[in-house]
């Protein structure tokens, strides 16, 4: 999908959440910078190859918590490519992939969804 | 009602909590491990439906779901699991743990109003079933005597028995295209009415609990999902290829049960008398819905019951 187009559906659906969810949603925008903070260490520790398996676990749980929340907060970008990169990185533990590869395989997502998260912290 | 929250991630407690107050249900108690859970379980006794993540740190939700079942006062409490993990694998194994139904992330409001309403509409069922209880002996499988013959009640002490309403939650989770991979038969006590009508109450819940003991254990299977349907009658749902023949089962689980004649005789009861149904399955070319699995493989025990003609041995696909 078009990155403009998602963004500004993203945007569209953020205008139609329940006011009740805006308090969630800008506890959620708080909390961005200290997450790209972490996922910015882990990828740091994955691209010199130290302890990738801990690097890895890492940026699974992390993604997978903010894939629970993103969409129905109305980050439907960055819940999108979270559940992505926790999906590859469990899937292909269970698939009994090695942890170099399963990195090469989420490094471009990775780099999607932390560009979708610092394009809420520009806005 | 009363419920209670695990989930190791507080913006999806808020959130659950917000939706579930939009919603009509007000009274959350929200905790963020499996080991606090089991804590306020401990000593808590009033809650009315849990909701369990699944992938939390160091104790996962499938594992806190089984832990509960053990808990005195949790045997049969609707646990509803929420999560983001939509792999088969945790499906079934959450079922398989006690899970009463399964709710995926991102919440829809639309769907938890759904599963909760349900949820809710059992537990006032529930309720009222136990403030118009007569006083009677509880069984040794501990259900409230108060039902129906047809009722698939809930016995919560039996290893690997799940609720039939937990059983159609696994199916509708699974959804058509899985649940055309399934197979399913149904085993019916043929002289259950007479346990049911037996002055001792208990002794018709106390013959189920027997019967799917030893249902269980001759299958000698753990690709299956078993539950009492009501009116004597139990569907099994095999996952993947069925390991033993249904014959063979039947005259295994019948042998078995002779071992019961002196109890049964002690109360003046017959043995019960068990019948396997024929193996079913739902076409892939079918529009049926999941939940139609259980109703033919019923239907397919009570032909062969009431018709005494069992074309047994092969499957049929409906």
């Amino acid at each position: 999908m078009d990155t403009d187009f998602r963004r500004q559906a993203q945007q569209d659906m953020a205008k139609q959440l329940d006011a009740s969810l805006l308090p969630i949603r800008q506890a959620f925008l708080s909390t961005l910078i200290q997450r790209v903070i972490r996922f910015e260490a882990l990828k740091q520790d994955l691209e010199a190859g130290q302890d990738m398996a801990t690097a890895l676990s890492g940026v699974a749980n992390l993604a997978h918590k903010m894939a629970g929340v993103a969409e129905t907060l109305g980050f439907g970008e960055i819940g999108i490519f979270a559940a992505e990169v926790d999906r590859a990185i469990t899937g292909g533990r269970i698939a009994g992939q090695g942890d170099t590869d399963i990195w090469h395989g989420i490094e471009d997502t990775l780099e999607q969804l932390l560009d979708a998260m610092e394009a809420q912290l520009d806005d | 009602m009363r419920f209670l929250a695990v989930d190791d991630e507080p913006l999806f407690l808020q959130l659950l909590e917000t939706r579930m107050q939009g919603l009509g249900y007000p009274d959350l108690t929200k905790v963020k491990s499996g080991a606090e859970a089991l804590t306020l379980l401990g000593v808590d006794r009033g809650f009315d439906c849990l909701l369990l993540d699944i992938r939390m740190p160091e104790m996962d939700g499938i594992t806190l779901c089984r832990k509960i079942r053990a808990l005195d006062g949790y045997g049969a409490t609707p646990i509803v699991m929420v999560t983001s993990m939509s792999d088969r694998s945790y499906i079934d194994d959450a079922f398989a743990a006690g899970a009463t139904d399964y709710i995926t992330k991102p919440l829809e409001r639309i769907e938890i109003k759904a599963r909760l309403g349900m949820i809710a509409q059992w537990d006032a069922q529930t309720k009222m079933l136990k403030a118009s209880q007569m006083q009677s002996p509880l069984s040794s499988y501990e259900i409230e005597p108060n039902y129906n013959f047809e009722d698939p009640i809930t016995l919560p002490n039996v290893d690997r028995l799940i609720s039939y309403m937990a059983m159609e939650n696994y199916l509708l989770t699974l959804g058509l295209k899985t649940t055309t991979t399934l197979r399913a038969f149904a085993v019916h006590i043929e002289n259950a009415r007479s346990f049911y009508a037996h002055p001792k109450r208990a002794a018709f819940v106390d013959m189920i609990g027997d019967v799917a003991t030893v249902v269980l254990e001759s299958l000698k299977a753990d690709n299956v999902v078993f539950s009492y349907a009501g009116g004597g009658t139990f569907v099994c749902i095999v996952r993947g290829e069925m390991q033993e023949d249904i014959e063979d089962v039947e005259v295994a689980t019948n042998l078995y049960m002779t071992g019961f004649e002196e109890f049964y005789a002690d109360e003046n009861l017959p043995n019960p008398i068990i019948h396997f149904g024929s193996v079913v399955k739902i076409s892939g070319f079918s529009l049926s819905r999941p939940t139609r699995l259980p109703e033919l493989a019923i239907a397919a025990v009570e032909n062969a019951v009431f018709k005494s003609s069992r074309p047994r041995g092969k499957l049929q696909v409906i």
